[in-house]
């Protein structure tokens, strides 16, 4: 009856995805575990598409759809998102790229135009960027993006022998590099879908220095990419050496941006992360944001410490944990609470 | 901006007109995800209060509405060889008895309750015989016919949950079997469950280890939402065995819990979030060590009045790791 089984938790999960996990990096908490396992094994929308067996698509709503990617790399798996407007369709983020996922996107949208968007860099948000011809994200992060995704980003994913790292999968699928136009918006920036179906850029900074929320307005919806997650919000890394942009990668960035959109949880009922849980109340946002204020007001003051690994390897870290209220908790570094002064590029 | 919880769609004939206290973002989200997409989600005819849920051949989870304002519950039917057993009654509202015999071909059914509180064991007098750890019979043993009157105001109208009245049981007495820690039942060819005392949320509070799936049944001890299992100090006029009540008490148990946890792999708790790895176990004994060795090292307390607005309440609250909080009081703490 009991499983044999390679680690003390996060045990495997069920799924219709074809890649097979091999390894993680830091662990999950519970909570995010146990949701997706009853998401991924319970769901009665999920479907996998013939065009690309590596992605199971879940329907939250009749013009949302939840696209799982498990992580290429050892960090979480994750999600993206298609909206299906009255014209247009948006694509919000383009997770590791693995499989034909211009090919499901196309056939999810049947037909229709879409625009491609990105919540940040991140190896498992914007590396798909390149199976796109044209794809948006705030004007900060294209730098960041543009200096990643590039030929060779895959490498890191394979051993010195050619084998995976992390995440089993045919090394064929992934795409070839090719171009493609990346373009730089403003915050506040809308994309029209048709008739008065809005989405709004929102700049949250945080996890990444152009990191964007994008705000459904019609749909009441807020993709939160990863300033929002039931397991870790790492919003307060500090500056990271030879990026772009690194003044706003810290809490009182993100605090700032929080408190503003605190002031507009009427526009929206429920946020859709990038990461594990989905649907949750936009009075979260309001926890969050105390949250925050309390690492301000006193930075040493964490819940815990942890010493971590990246889910793309490297030196393990030690992360400062504070506990957000009915949640999960916000990491961050003591370099990375408040904004450095007079920053230069 | 206003807190609410907002409401899920449901088939169920029940319609909730409030809740009592607000529940945390991830009890919420993980309910709505649940109850909205599970493919295995039936409500049968016989019985239009709940939700049937399976979550393995032969593991029902029933979800019912709590017909007061605080949290939707859970109770679970294991289906074995030759028996089921049923763990917790909820309100008893509709025909619970008539469900549970179509969903297992009428077999032998062994009822058991994880603790007394309304939500787990008013609707034991629809069943002939009930089991639970030897500690909680004196408090079952207080169950009356005028029990779910506070659901109703002086009008008659329902409170917090929209239902028909008449769909409650009819009170009638029932065998209570009280039985001591580590009693086993055979569910037919060995399939084996243990009771397991724990305390904690309650005096005579159990925990069901089902052998043959691997899953303990925690009953309200762990809960995604805020887990209340136990207080410092021992709550004095508490009724029988008000002991098991201290964290200390349910802190040893915990203990004991992780010493087995090579026997369970998964954690089904009463209320929320289940499927929960045992690894979580370990956190929570954690979480306990701390508050036991520095009970003022709270994360937050919350303050409320009492019933009767004389006096406040404090609770405290300790994060969990990876999990929620553990809620505790500490008015009556035992000086040293």
């Amino acid at each position: 009856m009991k499983e044999e089984r390679k680690q003390e938790q996060m045990w495997p999960i069920h799924g219709q995805s074809k890649a097979k996990r091999i390894s993680w990096g830091a662990p999950q908490n519970h909570m995010s575990w146990s949701y997706m396992k009853m998401l991924r094994e319970g769901n009665r929308t999920c479907k996998v598409y013939e065009c690309n067996p590596y992605v199971e698509v879940y329907q939250f709503r009749d013009n949302l759809y939840g696209l799982f990617n498990q992580n290429n790399d050892g960090a979480g798996d994750v999600w993206m998102y298609v909206l299906i407007g009255p014209e247009k369709a948006l694509v919000i983020d383009t997770a590791g790229g693995l499989g034909n996922q211009k090919g499901l996107v196309d056939e999810l949208v049947g037909g229709k135009p879409y625009i491609v968007v990105n919540t940040h860099l991140g190896p498992d948000h914007s590396f798909g960027n390149i199976q796109y011809e044209k794809v948006y994200c705030h004007e900060y992060e294209v730098l960041n993006i543009k200096e990643r995704v590039k030929p060779g980003m895959f490498d890191y994913l394979f051993d010195e022998n050619g084998n995976n790292i992390w995440l089993e999968f045919d090394k064929a699928d992934l795409p070839e590099y090719q171009d493609y136009e990346l373009i730089g918006v403003p915050d506040g920036y809308i994309f029209n879908l048709g008739e008065d179906y809005d989405v709004e850029l929102v700049w949250t900074a945080g996890h990444a220095a152009g990191h964007a929320m994008y705000l459904d307005r019609k749909g009441r919806v807020l993709f939160a990419g990863d300033d929002v997650c039931s397991d870790v919000i790492g919003c307060g890394s500090g500056p990271r050496k030879g990026m772009h942009y690194q003044q706003y990668t810290n809490i009182q960035s993100y605090r700032e941006r929080l408190e503003m959109l605190c002031k507009r949880l009427d526009e929206f009922d429920y946020i859709f992360p990038g990461h594990f849980m989905v649907e949750l109340e936009n009075t979260l946002l309001l926890d969050i944001l105390e949250t925050l204020n309390a690492i301000v007001r006193e930075p040493e003051n964490c819940d815990y410490k942890l010493e971590s690994v990246s889910g793309m390897g490297g030196e393990r870290k030690t992360r400062y944990h504070k506990c957000v209220k009915g949640f999960g908790t916000v990491a961050y570094s003591l370099e990375g609470v408040y904004r450095p002064n007079n920053w230069n590029e | 901006m206003k807190y609410e919880i907002k409401p899920i769609q449901s088939e169920l004939k029940s319609r909730r007109i409030k809740f009592e206290k607000p529940q945390n973002t991830v009890s919420k989200a993980y309910m709505k995800e649940l109850r909205e997409h599970n493919k295995t989600r039936k409500i049968h005819t016989l019985n239009p209060y709940v939700e049937v849920y399976q979550f393995w051949d032969n593991l029902y989870g029933l979800f019912a509405e709590n017909c007061d304002g605080m949290g939707d519950v859970w109770m679970y039917l294991i289906i074995g060889p030759e028996k089921a057993m049923l763990i917790d009654t909820a309100f008893g509202l509709g025909d619970l008895k008539g469900l549970v015999d179509e969903l297992t071909g009428s077999k032998e059914l062994i009822i058991v309750n994880t603790h007394d509180h309304f939500d787990h064991a008013y609707g034991n007098c629809r069943f002939e015989r009930v089991f639970c750890h030897e500690h909680l019979v004196p408090n079952l043993e207080n169950q009356h016919e005028h029990m779910w009157d506070y659901l109703f105001d002086a009008w008659g109208n329902n409170i917090w949950l929209e239902f028909d009245r008449d769909d409650l049981p009819e009170f009638k007495t029932y065998e209570i079997v009280g039985v001591p820690d580590g009693y086993t039942w055979d569910l037919g060819a060995g399939y084996e469950v243990e009771l397991i005392l724990t305390g904690g949320h309650a005096a005579g509070h159990a925990a069901y280890l089902d052998k043959h799936n691997r899953i303990l049944f925690s009953g309200d001890n762990i809960c995604v939402d805020v887990s209340g299992c136990g207080s410092i100090g021992m709550m004095k006029g508490k009724g029988p065995y008000a002991e098991e009540t201290q964290l200390s008490f349910y802190r040893d148990r915990v203990k004991y819990l992780v010493e087995r946890m090579e026997e369970y792999d998964y954690i089904f708790p009463q209320h929320f979030m289940n499927n929960l790895e045992n690894n979580l176990m370990s956190d929570i004994l954690e979480a306990l060590d701390k508050i036991l060795d520095h009970p003022e090292g709270y994360d937050y307390k919350e303050e409320s009045w009492g019933k009767m607005r004389d006096q406040k309440n404090v609770r405290y609250f300790k994060y969990i790791k990876g999990f929620s909080v553990i809620a505790y009081g500490m008015e009556q703490m035992e000086r040293k």
